[in-house]
């Protein structure tokens, strides 16, 4: 039973709160925890940060985009801010369960709750994201593959908080965002791709190929990034990242779909999003 | 047609009586009842899929704060009951399947039910069990019930002509293995009821059942009570969809706890449960040869079924009397053999579903006929003209089409979607890594009942008050599906009266007479001529009594705008008298008579006979879909684009009610094909939650285009026939028929997920392999 419950309004109350319970539950959204917690997984403390309006807030800097942890998916979709300066996170966002769901659900949420199909976190994973994670002692930044270690694991120490999510905003970029169906949205990913990079003269750089649900935790196909980088792409070159992409995944088998069918999709998703940078008017597509 | 021009109220689109009611929030079902002094029950089941009970010890459940009653088998005269006799309200000795009711809570709140039902301790010895109904019927296989060794408690077989010789002579043959899953109805209310004895003894039930007399008798024989004792009451129903057609366990489970805690007892399922422990849509593995002459006549269809009847027997193991109708009758066959069995295993238990085995059937069947029409050269469209039935035809099975629109549905729904056109051109229209198909099936379904008992009809009283207010007292039930509406309509048109001025009563049985229930797409056709019956009869009394007391002829006078015309010979109708007023007048006058009229509406059907001969509805639904698709080769995704439908539904009554039913049916059909699956691996339900089992959302919903080819049957109100359950069931086949014009791979197993299709298309060379180690 939970026998203590805070609900700051601010960030430094919400740090004394964890600082002084470190083992508390932190809360924003709730859609991740109310299914558990309803069929009776209640910790013995909460601590509700989702009013704490200073993590809230979206802002663009010259170079980077700031989010606060408590940023919802319904507020990125609002924000022209984050469709110009991260379109994969828009996109991945457009994606994301249901308007019920998304009018709750944080960005902070997502990556906490470090599911491997965290859809939100791919994105960010995708565009190089970093994170802060805040406590009473001071500051620490992490990149989204420091911060989730395995299927609801996280690198937060006791009474850390993320706090916030950088962005960093690279001029010419293309990405995409390819999700399993056969529902557009409300669906938990049987695999995702979140793929980024810069196109010039016909050449890739600064490749990123996020894949999620196929491994604990959202992971980037190196071997495919590190085959396609600084080169101009041709049908052979994209068939071997495909490869080289399904070849390092290690999805599983679950109800949602088998490890052989989400092998197939990464390949897939893969396919489309080097395809989609060969060909100028998909190109112009994925970059708006 | 001038009688048509002339209507007011049928073909009108009216919204559903009670639409303004659902949309603010202030109708109330089951779960929003509170009856002074109730207690809620909740259930607890087994988690073992065969095993004998050892022990049930609810010695710590008791315990619990706020419980009033703890009871298990061995606490209660446990009647066995359904359609097999094999089911009980609760288990005692052995459970055959995850679900099986092994004790039952009440107590003053949910909360304190659910935790006794975790206390209760059970100790189990698992026995050997079944989840394959081909391992089920193999010599030596595990026996679920002693008293079917062979694990076979049903075979159903059918046959006419000589297949044998047929397929000797016939010029071209295919067949198929079709496997069909489990799926859940995903009513949006939950299963629910509440069982309150009154001091005299009497019961009464708030109870969604679809079947409310029958429901009575069955419940009274399962708890030990007379069945005037008790009062069935229908509260408005969440959704049905053939899901409430049967007794299940927890419905008499209420009314035992009821009795034993001598307080009202509500039991609301979870939707877990819900998922867990309501009927499913029955599955069938379907062996299917079928065969045509050189011009691309059918010769004949040999169809084997089997059926997993799951661990205890509901309606889901009848569905051979609907199959089977479909396999003899849907086209002119002249040979024809039908061979079910049905197997116990340990796997869930199958209800009856909307379309009742005819998705089942028609799957199967409409692939078939694509097939023939590919190995005789000829286009789909064309094969299933050639066979179409026609007006007048009675079938080999005997059934007679009094009315039939099958050609009219088949060049509508070809014509709007450009089926031939489309078809033509789609090989350079295509992305590379998309194509595109079109596919089309036809259905046949009962469309005024089907006599399954003794009776199939529906009894009605109407009464006008003098204020003129029709009150129709019907027998019938409204699940949600808009009969309420429909047969307020019919009142209104024949009693020349606005709609706002008719009431339909049809929600307890101490006050309606007998029906049936709702089965068989029935009650727009049997429910709409009782009150048909009782407003023409009301009709004619008002219209002689008027003609009385104004001295005029009869056949001068009318009934239109809530009042009695009069029409002089070759002259223009005049307003004669309110027919409130004249109603008045009859009540005070001398005659001292208050206008009250009743009917019963037996069809004209039989009961069929030993054989499954006979004509088991008095008339039939035709339709027939196409859907165009669009297939992802990379990933197996299945689009639809578009939906062409054409029913043969006799005539519109409702026209905003009859797009609600189309849309409905194709939708739930199409979930049927791509999304919708109960996932059971070893007798468990691996997704009991709309989380994971995929209903198709609103943005995947393709637009749904429909025709209605009014063929006005003689016997139907106005020329209606049933549509209920028509829309749903030929949705599958046409997908799957589309998918393979658009990539060449036929597919017998549903639902056509993502997974599946690429499979498939890998499979057969059409995608190329990537990455899978």
């Amino acid at each position: 039973m939970t026998t203590s419950y805070l609900r700051p309004t601010t960030l430094d109350e919400a740090l004394a709160a964890l600082a002084t319970t470190p083992t508390a539950r932190v809360l924003a959204g709730g859609t991740d925890w109310m299914i558990p917690a309803r069929a009776g997984a209640v910790p013995d403390a909460l601590i509700n940060i989702f009013r704490v309006e200073q993590l809230r807030s979206i802002r663009r800097t010259g170079d980077a985009l700031e989010l606060g942890a408590c940023v919802t998916v319904a507020q990125l979709l609002k924000s022209k801010d984050v469709l110009q300066a991260a379109p994969v996170l828009w996109k991945a966002a457009d994606r994301f369960a249901s308007p019920l769901v998304r009018s709750r659900a944080t960005l902070g949420g997502n990556l906490c709750n470090a599911s491997p199909a965290a859809d939100l976190s791919l994105a960010l994973l995708a565009c190089d994201a970093t994170v802060t994670l805040a406590s009473k002692g001071g500051r620490r930044s992490l990149t989204v593959e420091e911060l989730v270690l395995g299927p609801r694991k996280t690198a937060l120490g006791p009474g850390e908080l993320l706090v916030g999510v950088r962005v960093p905003i690279r001029a010419g970029q293309v990405s995409r965002f390819e999700k399993s169906g056969p529902r557009p949205a409300l669906e938990i990913s049987a695999a995702a791709v979140a793929f980024t990079a810069t196109v010039e003269g016909g050449r890739l750089t600064g490749v990123r190929i996020a894949c999620g649900a196929v491994a604990p935790v959202p992971m980037r196909a190196k071997k495919a990034e590190a085959l396609v980088e600084g080169r101009a792409l041709d049908p052979a070159l994209i068939e071997a990242a495909v490869e080289a992409a399904a070849g390092e995944v290690t999805p599983i088998d679950d109800v949602r779909a088998t490890a052989r069918y989400r092998r197939r999709l990464v390949a897939a998703y893969v396919r489309r999003c080097l395809e989609a940078c060969t060909d100028d008017r998909r190109l112009h597509a994925a970059a708006s | 047609m001038s009688q048509q021009a002339s209507m007011r109220w049928i073909g009108a689109r009216v919204p559903k009586l009670d639409a303004p009611w659902k949309a603010s929030g202030e109708v109330r079902y089951l779960p929003d009842f509170v009856v002074g002094g109730m207690l809620h029950g909740k259930i607890r089941r087994s988690d073992r899929v065969h095993a004998r009970v050892k022990s049930i010890d609810t010695s710590a459940a008791k315990k619990v704060p706020g419980v009033h009653v703890v009871l298990t088998a061995k606490d209660v005269e446990n009647v066995a009951f359904g359609h097999g006799k094999d089911n009980t309200p609760f288990k005692g000795d052995v459970v055959r399947c995850i679900r099986d009711e092994l004790a039952a809570v009440a107590a003053d709140t949910e909360e304190a039910a659910e935790e006794a039902c975790r206390l209760i301790r059970v100790e189990y010895e698992d026995l050997p069990a079944l989840f394959d109904p081909r391992a089920a019927l193999e010599r030596g296989a595990p026996v679920i019930y002693p008293e079917w060794p062979d694990n076979k408690p049903f075979t159903y077989r059918y046959a006419h002509g000589d297949v044998k010789k047929a397929a000797a002579e016939s010029a071209h043959v295919v067949e198929d293995e079709f496997d069909l899953t489990w799926v859940s109805h995903c009513c949006m209310g939950t299963s629910a009821i509440i069982a309150a004895f009154d001091t005299g003894g009497r019961l009464t039930l708030n109870s969604l059942t679809q079947v409310p007399f029958l429901y009575r008798r069955d419940m009274a024989a399962i708890v030990g009570m007379k069945p005037e004792d008790i009062r069935v009451i229908q509260p408005t129903i969440g959704g049905a969809f053939g899901s409430k057609l049967d007794i299940y366990p927890f419905e008499p489970i209420a009314v035992h706890l009821a009795r034993a805690a001598r307080r009202p007892v509500r039991i609301v399922f979870s939707r877990q449960e819900e998922f867990l422990a309501s009927p499913t849509r029955q599955p069938a593995i379907i062996k299917l040869k079928s065969g045509c002459d050189a011009r691309g006549r059918f010769t004949f269809r040999d169809a084997y079924v089997l059926l997993d009847n799951g661990g205890h027997t509901s309606w889901g193991a009848t569905i051979p009397f609907v199959m089977m109708q479909t396999f003899s009758s849907l086209y002119r066959v002249p040979h024809v053999r039908f061979l079910t069995d049905v197997a116990y295993t340990n796997n869930p238990y199958s209800g009856s579903f909307r379309g009742y085995g005819n998705l089942q059937a028609t799957f199967a069947i409409e692939q078939h006929v694509d097939r023939l029409a590919e190995k005789t050269g000829l286009d789909p469209l064309k094969m299933r003209l050639l066979n179409a039935q026609e007006p007048g035809e009675e079938t080999g099975q005997g059934l007679k089409f009094v009315s039939c629109g099958l050609r009219d549905c088949l060049d509508s729904a070809a014509k709007r979607s450009r089926y031939e056109e489309k078809r033509a051109a789609k090989k350079g229209e295509s992305g590379r890594r998309v194509k595109r198909g079109l596919g089309m099936a036809s259905m046949l379904h009962v469309g005024g009942g089907a006599k399954i008992y003794r009776s199939d009809g529906c009894g009605s009283v109407l009464s006008i008050d003098d204020f003129g207010k029709v009150t129709l007292v019907t027998g019938s039930t409204d699940i949600g599906q808009g009969s309420e509406t429909v047969l307020a309509q019919i009142v209104a048109e024949v009693l020349g009266v606005h709609l706002d001025r008719v009431k339909v009563v049809n929600s307890d049985t101490d006050v309606k007479p007998w029906d049936v229930g709702v089965h068989a797409s029935r009650t727009s056709y049997v429910a709409g001529n009782s009150a048909m019956m009782a407003a023409t009869q009301a009709r004619e009394k008002l219209l002689k009594a008027a003609a009385e007391q104004h001295r005029l002829p009869v056949e001068e006078l009318s009934l239109a705008d809530n009042a009695v015309m009069h029409t002089p010979k070759s002259g223009v109708a005049k307003k004669l008298e309110p027919i409130d007023r004249l109603v008045r007048s009859l009540h005070f006058s001398d005659r001292a008579e208050l206008l009250i009229t009743q009917a019963y509406f037996e069809p004209g059907s039989v009961k069929q006979d030993k054989e499954f001969r006979g004509n088991v509805s008095p008339t039939y639904a035709f339709g027939t879909h196409v859907v165009e698709v669009e297939v992802e080769l990379d990933t197996g995704l299945v689009k639809v684009l578009g939906v062409w439908a054409a029913h043969d539904v006799g005539k519109v009554l409702n026209a905003l009610g009859i797009e609600g039913q189309i849309e409905g049916g194709v939708v739930m059909g199409l979930g049927y094909a791509l999304t919708e699956q109960l996932k059971i691996e070893r007798g468990k339900v691996l997704n009991p939650a709309f989380r994971d089992y995929h209903l198709l959302t609103a943005p995947e919903v393709p637009p749904i285009d429909c025709d209605y080819i009014e063929t006005e049957d003689p016997t139907g109100p106005f020329g209606a026939k049933g549509v209920g359950e028509a829309p749903a069931i030929c949705v599958a086949a046409a997908i799957a028929n589309a998918v393979y014009d658009a990539t060449g791979v036929r597919f017998t197993a549903l639902p056509l997920t993502p997974e599946r299709v690429l499979d498939g298309l890998i499979a057969a060379g059409v995608t190329k392999d990537v990455g899978a180690r």
